[in-house]
């Protein structure tokens, strides 16, 4: 059976670059570092899409998308530069991410 | 449900980032309410404020004089100012952007200070304001952090978003 999902959509306060798999990587070993190696297959974090500058969004498993919406507020520097990550909006569907007007 | 959070004065932002954030209003200290803190223990306070300070003595006196809240700055407050907000019927504000600005160790003992902090208020019957109180806008949460952020400190999902929607509300304006 499929596990439901929840997709996060998260602006950033600086340019985040357009390199998705760099992105995943950090934004992933900062979001161990909140949460513990114990909480993190739980809450399952996969980076989907970036969005322009700004702007991803980010899939977690239904259970585990507070716990990612924490971490990301938790995260104040990336890659050695300050940074702060604001969620914008959750959905069941990516497809309403995508067309958030906000 | 409208959502409020206040902001230090220091933190500049425009509506539409308030919005994005998903927010009605974020309140800005000595723009829509007052800071009071030392120098202004013997003054009757009339207008609505946030006490702010270390001194445990300093604290008792505002909450006396008529101080609508009480920010922590330490996480931490004694039995007796905890009695004297109860009385007063003050608001203990928890300022979120202790735990978003410290790091490792002192944030951990930032969230085991406030979760105690937190219980012991509700305990008491005391309203308890969740606010960032951000120095700069990388310290604001959106309205969902924010909820994350209360939950991390012992407040079950219901009672933050009610503290975010009526008790901020009602501390800011009356």
């Amino acid at each position: 059976m499929r596990d439901k999902q929840r997709y996060v959509l998260v602006e950033s306060n600086i340019p985040i670059g357009s390199d998705e798999r760099a992105l995943s990587d950090s934004v992933s070993r900062e979001v161990i570092r909140c949460i513990g190696e114990m909480n993190y297959h739980r809450v399952n974090p996969k980076m989907m899409k970036i969005l322009g500058e700004k702007r991803f969004i980010m899939r977690s498993s239904l259970e585990g998308a507070g716990q990612l919406v924490l971490a990301l507020s938790l995260i104040k520097r990336l890659n050695g530069s300050d940074i702060a990550f604001y969620t914008l909006k959750t959905s069941g569907t990516i497809k309403t991410l995508l067309q958030y007007k906000g | 449900m409208n959502f409020y959070d206040i902001a230090a004065d220091s933190c500049t932002f425009d509506s539409a980032f308030e919005k994005r954030l998903g927010f009605k209003r974020i309140f800005v200290v000595n723009r829509d309410i007052a800071a009071v803190g030392r120098g202004d223990e013997n003054k009757q306070i009339t207008e609505r404020s946030i006490a702010f300070g270390k001194a445990e003595e300093q604290l008792l006196a505002l909450v006396k004089n008529g101080a609508s809240a009480v920010a922590i700055t330490d996480s931490y407050i004694d039995r007796k100012l905890m009695e004297s907000i109860r009385e007063n019927k003050c608001v203990l504000c928890l300022p979120m952007s202790i735990i978003t600005a410290s790091y490792g160790v002192e944030r951990a003992r930032n969230v085991y200070r406030m979760r105690k902090l937190f219980a012991d208020a509700r305990k008491r019957g005391i309203d308890v304001c969740f606010a960032s109180m951000a120095k700069t806008p990388a310290y604001l949460n959106s309205y969902m952090q924010l909820i994350e952020l209360a939950k991390l400190v012992g407040a079950e999902e219901r009672y933050a978003r009610y503290s975010m929607s009526e008790i901020t509300k009602s501390l800011v304006e009356g």
